[in-house]
C-alpha cells in the first residue's frame, strides 16, 4: 500500500495535510448529520436571454432551477444525482452565488448569503465544473494566486495539498500543459487548501483515473470524519454516489424529485421490487395478474417483468401454477440506483 | 479596503507577470525610438538650410499676422451673414479664427516670436526642441498607452469571464464590487506606469539628442485668453489629459465587456478610439449639439486653436461631460455584474 501511495504520487498522511495542523492529530469517528448545515429554500432560476432578464414577469427562457428546496445536516456527504442539464451545476452555482436565483434563498450555518456573503464564502470551497485556470502560468502560480485572493497561506501548506492530490511533479508547469485530470486535481486542491467547513464539488471525479477517483472518494470521507466537513457532490458515477453519500437528492428538469438516503438506495425503493418470471405463457400470466393485482407488468420473449408493491411474490408463484402456467424460473430483483435514478428523473 | 488592496495588488502582479505586457511595452519603445531617429534625422537635415526657406511665415510680424485673421474672420461672418455659408454648432471655424487673433495679439503686445511657440498638439517637426520633442512623444506614448489599456481590461474583465477563470476568483470570500473596482484601478495604473516610465525615457533621449531651446507653449481658452507655459508644465498638463483618456477608456471597455464577449469589449473601443477623429469629423458636418459627447476624448483640443468640438465650449463644460458619462457607464457597469450570471 505505502509502495502504492508513493507510486502515485499520493501523501499517505493525508489527516494532518488536511488539517493544515502536523503533529495534532485528532481521533477520528463518524459525524452523524445531526445539526443543520445548509438550507436552500424554494431556489428558482430561469435562464432568460439579456435583454428578456431585463422584464421578470417575461415568459420563456430556460427553466434550470424550479423551487428547489432542501437540507443538508452538518458532517453530511450529500449527493447530487441528475440526467445532463437537470440542474445540478446551476443549483451548485446558486449555492456559490455565481448564478443569483429569480426567487428562494441559500443559508449556510446561519448565514443568508444575499446578507452575508462575506461570511458565507469564507467557510466554502469550491470546485464547479471542470476548473478553468490561467492556462499561461504554472500549477503553483495558479494555487498561490488563488490563496492570497482569500488571504494567503504558507508555502508549505500549498506543498502539502498539492502532495496530497498527487501533483508535486508537474506543479511547476504551466496549466496549459496539463491532462484534464490533472487540473481536476488542480480544482480539488484550490478547493480544500484553506481547510474549508463547506465543501462543494460539481462532478470532482470526472475524468479522473481509478487511483484518482479512489483518492477523492477516501479524501471526502477523510475530511467528513476528522474534520466534520459537510459535502455537496454532484456526479453521474452511480457506484461512487452509492458508496459515499449519507444521502442523495435526484434532480430531473430543474425539479427536485426525491432525496434519498443511503438505506434506501441500498435496499430498494420503499417495497417495491422487480419480478422476473420466466414461463410458457408469459402473456397470458401477464393478463392474470395485471388482473389479480393491478401490478405493472412487461413481456419480453419468454421473461415477464412485474413491478410488485409488498412481499407477496411467493403468491404470485401460487396462482401462476394453480392456473398451469409452468414457470422456469422465478426471480425477484431490488431495484439498482441506476433503475431508481432511470425511474426518478425520467 | 483591505480587501481591495489584496485584490488589487494580484491584478498588478497578474499585468506585470504576463509576457505579452512586456512585449506590448517593448513594441511602443521601439516604435517611439524609429520615430525618434527620424526627427533626429529631419533636424539635423534642416540644420544647414536658410530660416526663411523652412519656415514659410517668418517674414510677418506678429500684429500682420494678427491684422491677416481679422481679414479672415470679417469675410467669413459676411458670408455667413449673406447666407453663403451655414454656420453649424459645431462648426469651429470662427473659434479658430478667434483663436489665431487672440495668440498673435498676446505676442504683439508681450514682444514674444511666434515662431518660438507650440501648441500642445504640436505637429512642426522643424527645429525640434527637445521639449517639443518631449510634449510630442508623450502624445504618441500615450496613444500606444490607451490601446494598451483596452487591451488589458478588455482581457481582465471580459476575457477572464468568458474563460471561467473569474469563477475561480469569485469563489472566495470577495466582493464583485471590490473585484471590478480592483480590476479597473489594476489596468489604470499598469497602464498608466507604462506611460509614466516612457516619458520619462524620452525626457533622457529628448535632453540628449536635442537642442534645450526656448520655446513655450500657448494654450488658448474658449472665450480666448491666451496663456504661455513652461514646456514641463505643457508636458504633465498632458499627462494629466491622458490619465483622464485612459481612465475614460477603461471605463468604457469595461462598460462594453459588460455586454459582449472579450473579442467585442476589445474590437469595439478599439475601433472607436482609432477612429474618433473620423468620427468626430463626420459629426461636425451634422452640426448636431451633442456631437460633445463623442468626441470629449480628445478634449485637449479644447486648450489649442483648434478649438473645441462645439462652437465655445470650454474644457470645464467639456470635462462635466466626459464625468457624467464616466458616472453613468461606471453605474450601469456595477448594477450590472452584481446581478450577472458567470459561467
Ligand atoms: N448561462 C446559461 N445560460 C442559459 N442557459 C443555461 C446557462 N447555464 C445553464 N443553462 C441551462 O440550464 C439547464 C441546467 O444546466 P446545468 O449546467 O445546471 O445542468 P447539469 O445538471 O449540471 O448538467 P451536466 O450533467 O451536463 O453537467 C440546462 O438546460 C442549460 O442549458
Ligand atoms: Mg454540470
Amino acid at each position: 500500500m505505502q509502495e502504492f501511495n508513493e507510486k502515485n504520487g499520493f501523501s499517505d498522511d493525508v489527516f494532518e495535510v488536511v488539517a493544515g495542523n502536523s503533529g495534532q492529530k485528532e481521533t477520528c469517528g463518524s459525524v452523524a448529520p445531526t445539526t443543520l448545515y445548509l438550507t436552500i429554500d424554494g431556489v428558482s432560476k430561469t435562464f432568460k436571454k439579456p435583454l428578456a432578464a431585463l422584464n421578470k414577469k417575461a415568459a420563456g427562457g430556460i427553466v434550470a432551477l424550479d423551487k428547489v428546496s432542501l437540507e443538508v445536516g452538518k458532517g453530511e456527504i450529500f449527493g447530487i444525482l441528475g440526467p445532463n442539464g437537470a440542474g445540478k451545476s446551476t443549483l451548485i452555482k446558486v449555492i456559490t452565488g455565481l448564478v443569483i436565483p429569480d426567487s428562494g434563498t441559500v443559508t449556510l450555518d446561519g448565514l443568508d448569503f444575499r446578507r452575508d456573503k462575506h461570511e458565507f464564502m469564507k467557510r466554502v470551497g469550491a470546485q464547479i465544473e471542470t476548473p478553468v485556470f490561467f492556462n499561461k502560468k504554472s500549477g503553483w502560480w495558479n494555487l498561490k494566486y488563488l490563496a492570497d485572493l482569500q488571504g494567503g497561506l504558507p508555502d508549505q501548506r500549498i506543498k502539502d495539498i498539492v502532495e496530497l492530490v498527487g501533483l508535486s511533479s508537474r506543479i511547476k508547469s504551466r496549466v496549459g500543459t496539463y491532462s484534464m485530470g490533472m487540473r481536476q486535481r488542480l480544482g480539488l486542491a484550490q478547493a480544500i487548501m484553506h481547510n474549508p467547513d463547506f465543501l462543494v464539488l460539481d462532478e470532482p471525479i470526472n475524468g479522473l483515473d481509478p487511483d484518482g477517483i479512489a483518492q477523492v472518494r477516501d479524501l471526502i470521507r477523510q475530511l467528513r470524519d476528522c474534520y466534520g466537513t459537510t459535502v455537496l457532490f454532484s456526479s453521474h458515477i452511480l457506484g461512487e454516489m452509492q458508496t459515499l453519500c449519507d444521502r442523495v437528492a435526484f434532480l430531473a428538469s430543474g425539479r427536485l424529485v426525491a432525496v434519498k438516503t443511503r438505506a434506501e438506495i441500498e435496499h430498494g425503493l420503499g417495497d417495491v421490487s422487480v419480478l422476473c418470471v420466466v414461463c410458457d405463457e408469459p402473456n397470458r400470466a401477464a393478463a392474470l395478474i395485471g388482473e389479480k393485482y393491478g401490478y405493472r407488468t412487461k413481456v419480453q420473449g419468454t421473461a415477464l417483468y412485474v413491478e410488485v408493491k409488498g412481499g407477496n411474490t411467493a403468491e404470485i408463484n401460487k396462482t401462476l401454477i394453480e392456473n398451469g402456467i409452468s414457470v422456469v424460473s422465478f426471480s425477484v430483483k431490488t431495484r439498482t440506483l441506476e433503475e431508481m435514478y432511470k425511474e426518478l428523473t425520467r | 479596503m483591505k480587501g481591495f488592496l489584496t485584490v488589487f495588488s494580484l491584478e498588478c502582479k497578474k499585468v506585470f507577470s504576463s509576457k505579452g505586457f512586456w512585449i506590448f511595452a517593448i513594441v511602443i519603445l521601439m516604435l517611439c525610438l524609429i520615430v525618434t531617429a527620424s526627427f533626429k534625422s529631419i533636424d539635423d537635415l534642416l540644420e544647414g538650410m536658410d530660416d526663411s526657406v523652412v519656415e514659410g511665415g517668418a517674414g510677418a510680424t506678429a500684429a500682420e499676422m494678427a491684422r491677416y485673421y481679422e481679414l479672415q474672420l470679417e469675410e467669413y461672418r459676411k458670408a455667413v451673414e449673406s447666407g453663403a455659408t451655414e454656420q453649424k454648432l459645431s462648426d469651429t471655424t470662427e473659434t479658430q479664427l478667434k483663436n489665431m487673433i487672440a495668440i498673435y495679439t498676446y505676442c504683439d503686445e508681450h514682444g514674444i516670436d511666434p515662431d518660438k511657440l507650440t501648441t500642445l498638439g504640436t505637429n512642426t517637426m522643424l527645429r525640434m526642441s527637445s521639449s517639443d520633442y518631449v510634449t510630442t512623444m508623450t502624445q504618441l506614448v500615450f496613444a500606444f498607452v490607451t490601446i494598451m489599456s483596452i487591451v488589458l481590461a478588455a482581457k481582465t474583465f471580459a476575457g477572464e469571464r468568458e474563460d471561467g477563470t473569474m469563477r475561480m476568483q469569485l469563489t472566495r470570500p470577495i466582493k464583485r464590487s471590490t473585484l471590478l473596482t480592483a480590476k479597473h484601478t489594476a489596468v489604470f495604473v499598469s497602464s498608466m506606469a507604462t506611460g509614466l516610465a516612457l516619458t520619462v525615457i524620452f525626457m533622457v533621449v529628448g535632453a540628449t539628442f536635442f537642442d534645450a531651446s526656448t520655446s513655450r507653449v500657448v494654450l488658448v481658452d474658449a472665450y480666448q485668453n491666451v496663456t504661455i507655459i513652461n514646456p514641463y508644465a505643457a508636458i504633465l498638463l498632458l499627462l494629466a489629459i491622458y490619465a483622464v483618456t485612459v481612465e475614460v477608456v477603461v471605463q468604457f471597455t469595461l462598460f462594453v465587456g459588460t455586454f459582449v464577449t472579450k473579442t467585442g469589449a476589445l474590437a469595439i473601443p478599439l475601433v472607436l478610439y482609432l477612429f474618433a477623429g473620423s468620427v468626430a469629423m463626420l459629426l461636425y458636418n451634422t452640426g448636431l449639439p451633442f456631437v460633445g459627447l463623442f468626441t470629449n476624448l480628445s478634449w485637449a483640443s479644447a486648450l489649442t486653436p483648434a478649438g473645441a468640438p462645439i462652437r465655445g465650449m470650454s474644457i470645464y463644460s467639456m470635462i462635466a461631460v466626459t464625468l457624467v458619462w464616466t458616472a453613468a457607464m461606471t453605474t450601469t457597469n456595477y448594477l450590472m455584474f452584481e446581478k450577472r450570471d458567470l459561467k
